[in-house]
This record gives structure tokens, sequence and C-alpha cells, in this order.
């Protein structure tokens, strides 16, 4: 008896030092107090540092009048807004060039991607050529090329390259006539509005009668006109409610007009040309992971070529381009904080460059700029995930 | 009667199925359609080609060594690119501010890099012991022939320490391959690693001087901490090894001196090409096993470890790597008590290998979950630790996988290096930009881009050229 208990005794002895459980339990808690304990350390000396220098914590500075100037904002601001206002201001400007940057490298991606598996050789190799070169260069080095090389030795105003007389680029930016809109304007929108609204219901009652009763009705063509002739009947009753403001120069700047910063456009090209060639890959890759019998079987049921592409190869296509084009929106975003080193007015440059320096408030400012962050690129994340699950494999196998 | 029945003779195959004409009707004009693109694409080359090629390379000038040689040029008929910029300035772009007479230390470190890849990234080239051997001998040579007889000493060393590892591994560890080292308990392998270290230390101390005493110390622990951990390996696994851990202390202390009577030269005055590869192979180096880490984390079944690591890689996926280099260089020095600095480099590296590694972590978490669970339950069943069973088992597949993933990681990282210019660190692009602003020599920005976007391009096509070497290699092997 006696013996027994003992051996069940050193059995249970020596399996707590073996037991999974016991040691899982015990390296979480030493990892957790580490953590505990570095997070301590750190914000003591967060603390220490923050007193000796005289900064007070807090978000309070956020209504504080900011005291500088920022070179391009889409909402009123001077210096005399708050550190608040240029943080919009900041925030404004990296959605404004990301999203020029997705919506043109998504076209010129899809086409380079279509492109490379043409079957004309030439034409391929010219896409692989510039596909090959333009994906291994940094994307820094591109910015400050287009900045620097490109865009800065251009002539001054003066003997600006000129387009029609209507667009100009030169150092300064790129100038382009501004559309001035009239009260009557409204009603061409409205117009647009319900042509479109109404050219969406045709497309779908469309497809509805096309299962019921096998029928087609082409209601692409019929809704293409509708939504280019109803506002523009609308337009010249009301008189031709537009006029434009044509840059014109005046001394030695352009007036009227809108001015697209050399900064703006050396940021949106670079990222345009440089995620052009990823989304390229992805496009290829999707269309090549699609099967041949595919193909096969939708040109034996005599689908023409562009069927077969639309109704057959898209489709599939679009299952596996999706994901890593989600991911490469996102690289895009963050891609687009590279303006700091040209000084193209984003969230990095006007927030946690300008303002940092003129507050001195470190922490807050670098957890808001990484808040903020976080923040676009969960909603892209999210927003392109309801849509990959949209195009996904429905159904089983 | 007998009529012999000749065959009549083969026609020539029609002009449009065979050679030149054949290949240019079924490549380039087989419709209409593909006729006008590839007009369009002729025109294009045309309008594009051309002017380049006269500005970069026919009316471009390349004699002269200073500025009034390429003025010379432009006023006369050469109105190309002026590549003489470049060449009075190779010493910068490739070396930075290193001073002149201590840049052989860098010279020195990429030689032995380069013919350290070459024997591990070429094996088939290099297989039998032999060839290994005369690889050595040629990389000894040619570094005591460039840097003098101590450098090619250290070569020496260098190479023919994976069979004197390979050899002591197998003489520890048994004939058996068992015993030895790894089977001791693990506080005692930490205690003997701190101890030779130590007792190292110590004895140069005690006959040397304080000089050079920290760094053989390394050395030692580090030998130690290799053959206590390890078992029986072969030489070309030791190769690996001591390329991830001997050569960058080896870099270490030869870029930064102030050892073995080499001059201390700070981190502040490294820049250029040298400072990209530092930056970049550090990075590597140090992302992947921190990325292993994370993604064994993120796996893992305990709630503690498993929420610290997914948020960790969450957190570093959402924000761009310049707000991470941003807070390295302004809020590092907050989070540190007032008298410790760290270098600003250093603050870089750590930045960028927490940034990539959790870029890696995803990659290799794929890998890991593409492994069948007959294997994890294989190597429980055999009562394997966990550690024994990721290392031996599961790892070695799951990154063999992965291997275009990581590829495709270390292209990035290299060229996001070029970040490191933002918080004023001289890469290649960033002292391209300060040689540009040389009151001497304006206005040859397009010439610096373009060199330094050719030296990238030229690291990173070899990159992914490689990965698909090694994914082809790998592939075969699974079939």
């Amino acid at each position: 008896m006696l013996s027994k208990d003992r051996d069940k005794e050193q059995i249970g002895r020596g399996s707590l030092l073996n037991d999974a459980g016991f040691r899982a339990g015990v390296a979480q808690a030493v990892v957790l107090l580490i953590l505990v304990g570095a997070v301590w350390f750190f914000s003591y000396n967060v603390y220490q540092n923050l007193t000796r220098a005289g900064i007070t914590t807090g978000f309070a500075f956020l209504s504080q009048p900011a005291g500088f100037d920022v070179s391009q904002s889409l909402i009123d601001y001077s210096s005399r807004s708050t550190y608040a206002d240029a943080l919009l201001v900041g925030i404004l400007n990296t959605l404004l060039v990301s999203a020029m940057g997705i919506v043109c490298s998504t076209i010129l991606g899809f086409f380079l991607g279509v492109i490379r598996l043409s079957p004309n050789w030439l034409v391929a190799k010219l896409a692989a050529a510039y596909t090959e070169i333009i994906r291994n260069i940094p994307l820094l080095l591109q910015i400050l090329f287009w900045y620097l090389a490109i865009l800065a030795p251009l002539p001054g105003p003066r003997l600006a390259l000129h387009f029609g007389e209507l667009v100009y680029l030169c150092n300064r930016g790129l100038q382009v006539p501004r559309p001035l809109f009239a009260e009557e304007f409204l009603a061409t929108a409205v117009t647009l509005f319900f042509a479109v609204l109404l050219s969406l219901l045709l497309i779908f009652w469309s497809r509805r009668h096309q299962t019921r009763t096998g029928r087609r009705f082409p209601a692409y063509w019929v809704s293409l006109a509708l939504v280019v002739v109803l506002p523009l009947a609308t337009f010249t009753l009301t008189g031709s409610p537009l006029t434009w403001e044509i840059p014109t120069l005046s001394g030695f700047n352009f007036s009227g007009g809108i001015t697209v910063l050399p900064e703006l456009l050396a940021l949106w090209l670079a990222l345009t040309l440089y995620t052009a060639t990823f989304i390229g890959e992805y496009v290829r890759s999707g269309i090549m992971a699609v099967d041949r019998g595919q193909i096969e079987a939708a040109r034996a049921l005599g689908h023409r070529p562009w069927m077969t592409y639309r109704l057959v190869v898209i489709p599939q296509a679009m299952r596996v381009v999706t994901p890593p084009l989600i991911s490469q929106y996102l690289t895009l975003v963050k891609n687009s904080s590279l303006a700091v080193v040209i000084g193209y007015p984003d969230l990095v440059h006007v927030f946690a460059g300008t303002a940092l320096n003129q507050s001195g408030q470190a922490v807050e400012i670098i957890a808001i700029t990484m808040a903020v962050y976080l923040t676009i690129s969960l909603l892209i994340s999210l927003l392109m995930n309801w849509y990959n699950r949209a195009v996904a494999m429905r159904g089983g196998q | 009667m007998i009529r012999e029945w000749k065959p009549k003779p083969a026609q020539p195959s029609p002009i449009l199925e065979t050679g030149f004409g054949g290949w240019l009707a079924k490549n380039l004009f087989s419709s209409i359609g593909n006729s006008c693109l590839t007009l369009l694409g002729i025109a294009f080359l045309l309008w594009a080609l051309p002017p380049f090629l006269r500005w970069a390379i026919f009316d471009a000038n390349w004699g002269g060594d200073s500025r009034s040689a390429c003025d010379a040029a432009i006023e006369g008929v050469k109105t190309g690119a002026c590549w003489v910029f470049i060449k009075v300035r190779a010493g910068v772009f490739l070396y930075g501010f290193y001073p002149e007479p201590e840049r052989w230390r860098v010279d020195f470190i990429f030689v032995l890099l380069a013919f350290a890849l070459l024997q591990v990234l070429v094996p088939t080239l290099l297989h039998p012991t032999r060839r290994q051997f005369a690889l050595g001998l040629v990389a000894a040579g040619s570094a005591a022939a460039l840097f003098g007889l101590i450098p090619g000493g250290v070569v020496l060393l260098y190479f023919f320490l994976p069979f004197l590892l390979a050899w002591l591994a197998g003489w520890i560890s048994g004939p058996a391959g068992r015993g030895g080292g790894a089977e001791l308990a693990v506080p005692l392998r930490v205690a003997l690693v701190l101890g030779g270290g130590g007792v190292a230390y110590l004895l140069i101390i005690s006959f040397f001087g304080r000089e050079g005493a920290l760094a053989i110390a390394l050395f030692v622990a580090l030998l130690a901490g290799l053959l206590l951990t390890t078992r029986r390996m072969a030489a070309a696994t030791w190769r690996w090894i001591l390329l991830g851990t001997l050569y960058p202390l080896l870099a270490y202390f030869f870029l930064l001196g102030g050892v073995f009577g080499l001059p201390l030269v700070e981190t502040h005055f490294w820049g250029g090409l040298s400072l990209t590869l530092v930056v970049a192979g550090s990075g590597m180096i140090t992302a992947l096993p921190i990325g292993i880490l994370l993604a064994l984390g993120r796996r893992s079944r305990l709630p503690v470890i498993n929420t610290l690591c997914v948020s960790f890689i969450e957190f570093v996926r959402g924000v761009p790597l310049v707000s991470v280099l941003f807070m390295a260089s302004v809020m590092f020095p907050l989070l540190l008590p007032e008298n410790v600095n760290f270098d600003k480099l250093l603050r870089a590296l750590v930045g960028i290998a927490f940034f990539y590694a959790a870029y890696m972590a995803e990659v290799i978490r794929g890998g890991l979950q593409a492994i069948p669970k007959g294997q994890y339950e294989a190597a429980e069943a055999l009562g394997w630790t966990y550690w024994k069973m990721m290392g031996l088992i599961i790892l070695p597949q799951a990154l063999r996988l992965v291997i275009p993933g990581l590829a495709n990681n270390f292209l990035s990282l290299l060229k996001d290096t070029t970040l490191v210019a933002v918080i004023g660190l001289l890469d290649l692009l960033g002292i391209a930009k300060a040689a540009m602003a040389d009151v001497q020599w304006l206005g040859f920005t397009k010439e610096a881009y373009i060199f330094a976007g050719l030296v990238f391009w030229i690291f990173c096509f070899a990159i992914s050229r490689y990965s698909v070497y090694l994914e082809r290699k790998y592939h075969t092997s699974y079939q």
C-alpha cells in the first residue's frame, strides 16, 4: 500500500513538470509577465522623458491652431486651422492619391495582364519587358526619378508645354481647366442619376426576361443611349449651364483652372506604373488558372471569343485574382506614405512630419497616424472581402 | 506486268507555316487586329528606343574626370548623358563616407560574402569535397593577394571551419549520432555557452588586454552554442549555419572596427551601396527567424501567445514601413531611459526586421497550414517534443513549400531598404540624392537615378531568377 502511494506520488511529481498543460501555463505566464514588465518599463521611460522635456500628454493639442501652411488641401485650411484640421487634410490627400492610383493601376494592370497573354509575340514581350523592368526597381527611386529628373527640369510657366491651349505642363505642375457649374446644372445631374437608375432597372428586367422567355433584349445598348441622350437633352434644354475656367498665363504663373501639384503627379505616376506591374501579374496568373477545357467547352458551344471571355474566363479568373488584388490595393495605400520624401502633403508628411515637429507630441501623433492607416486597411479589406464573397465559388466543389 | 508504285515527291511545306515567314505569320500577323498591334508595337519601339539609346550610349560622354569634360561635350556634339559624374563619384556611391584608407575592409567583407554565397547557393556546381577545398583555397589566396595575409587567414578559417565543425560534431555525438551536446539539459547547455564565452573573455583580458576580447569571446560562445545545440550534420549544412551566424559577426567587427587594430568607423560614415547591402542582409537574416517564431506563435494553441502574435502581425501589416521607421527614429529614444542611446542605423534595422518578420510570418503560416495533419500526428505519436517536431519534421517541409513567397519578401525588403533615406541614412538612393546636391555637379539627376536603378534592378532580378531556379529544383525533388 505504502509503496504504491509513494509510486503514485513520484509519478505525480514527475508528471507535473512534464505535464503539457502545466508547462503551457507557465510559459504563458512568463510571456505575460515579460510583456507587462516591458510595457511598464517603456511607459515609465516615456513619462520621465516627456516630463523632462515639458510636454503635456493627451489629445488636447488637436484643437490648438497648427500654425503651418499646407500646399494642397481639399478642405478650407489656413495656418490658423487646428491640428485636427491638418490631420483631416492629410487623410484626404492620402485618400486622394490612393484612389487615383488604385483606379489607374487597375486599368493599366488588367491591360498588361491581358496583353502579356496575347498571341502577338511582340506585344507580349513588350509587356513582359515593362513588367520585369519596373517591378524590380524600388518605388521610392521611381517617385524621386519622376519628381526630380522628369518634372523638376520642365520649363517654367512661360515656356510651359501645352496641349491645345487648354492643358499646360510646367515645373509648377499640371494646369487643367476647372469646370464651373451654374445652378441649372442640378437638373442635368438629377437626370443623369435617374437615367442610370432606369438603365440598371432595365438591365435587371432584361435578365429576368431572358431567363423566362429565352429572348434577348438589347438592354446594354438601350441603357447606354438612355444614359447619354437624356442628360444631354436636359443639358441643352437648360441652356448649357457649364463653363470651363481655362488656365491662362498672367505674370509668372498661371491663374484659373486647377493646378495638379508636381508632387501629386510624380507620386500618382510612380504608384500607378509600379503597382500595375503587380496587378498585371495577378491577372495573368488568374487567366492562366482557368482550365483550358473551360474555354474549349465554351467554343464548342458556339460562343464567340469575346463572349467566352466575358461569360467563362473572366468570372473564373476573378476568383483567383481578387484576394491578391485586395492586398495590392492595401499595399498601394501604404506605399502612398512615400509621399513624405517629395513633400506631397499626405498624412505622414503633414501630420507625422510637420505637425509632430511643431507640437512635439510624438507618442500621440504616431499613434493617431498608425490608427488611421489601420482603419483604412481594415475598411478596404472589409469592402474587398465582401466583393470576394460575391465572386467566390458558390456551393460545393 | 508489275507496276511499281512510286510515291509522289513531298511538296514543300506552305511558306506561311515554316521558317521565319511562318513564325512572322503566326506570331505577329495572324489577323488584322494582331497586325495592327504589331505595327503599334513597332511604332512605339521606334519612338522610344532610339532617342533613349542615343542619350544613354551613343551621344553619352564616357571620358574625362571632371565637370568641365561634360560641359565641353555638351557644347560640342555629345548631347547625351554624362556618365563621368558616376565615374567620379563611384567611391561615394559604393562606400558612402567610409574613410578611404579603410575601404578595403568593405571590399573584403563583400568578397568573402561573394565566395560564401557561391558556395551555398550553387551547391551542385561545387558538390564534391575536393572542389569545396579548392574554392576555399582560391578564396583565401585571392583574399591574401588583395588584402594581405591576415584577411587571407580569416578567409581560410571561414572556409575550413565547416569541415572542422562537421568532424567535431560527429565526434562529440559519437558513432551512432547519439549522445553528445544536443542530449544535455538546456540549462546546462546555456551555462556551458555563457561559461565558455566568459572564460575566453577573461583569459584574453588577462593575457592580451581588453582589445578584441569581446569579439573573441563572442566567437567562442558562438562555436560552443553551435556544437552544443546541433548534432551530426553535413558540412553543407554547417556552411549555411556559419553564413547566418559567423559571417554577420565577422562583418560587424570588420565594418565597425575598433578591435584588432582596425580603426573605429562609426555607422554615420557608412553609406552607399555597401549600406544598402548591410541593411538588406541583416534584415533578411533577422526577419526570417523572428518570422518563423511569429508564425509558430500564430498557430499555437496557447491563448496568450496566439493573441500576442496575431495582434502584432495584423498591426504591423496594417501600417506603412515609413511610419514604422518614423516610430523607430522618433519614438524609440522616448521609450528608453535618458542616458541610453541607440545607434540610428540599429534603430532602423530593428524597425525593418520586425516589420518584415510580420510579412514572413504570414508566408510561413501558409506553408505550415499546407503540411498534412498526419505529419504532426506522427511526430506527436513518436513522443517528440514540440521544438523537435517543428525543427526536424514540419519546418523543413513548410519552408521548402514557401520559397517563392519568401523570395518575394526578400525582394521587397531589398527594395524597401531605400526607405531608410527617409530617416536620414545615406543608402545608395540617399547618397545619389546627396551627390546630386553637390554644387559642382548640378543637373545630373537622370544619370544618378538611372545608375542607382540599374544597380537595384540587377540585384532584384538576380534574386527573382534565383527563386525560380530554387522552385524548379525543389519541385522536381517532390515528383
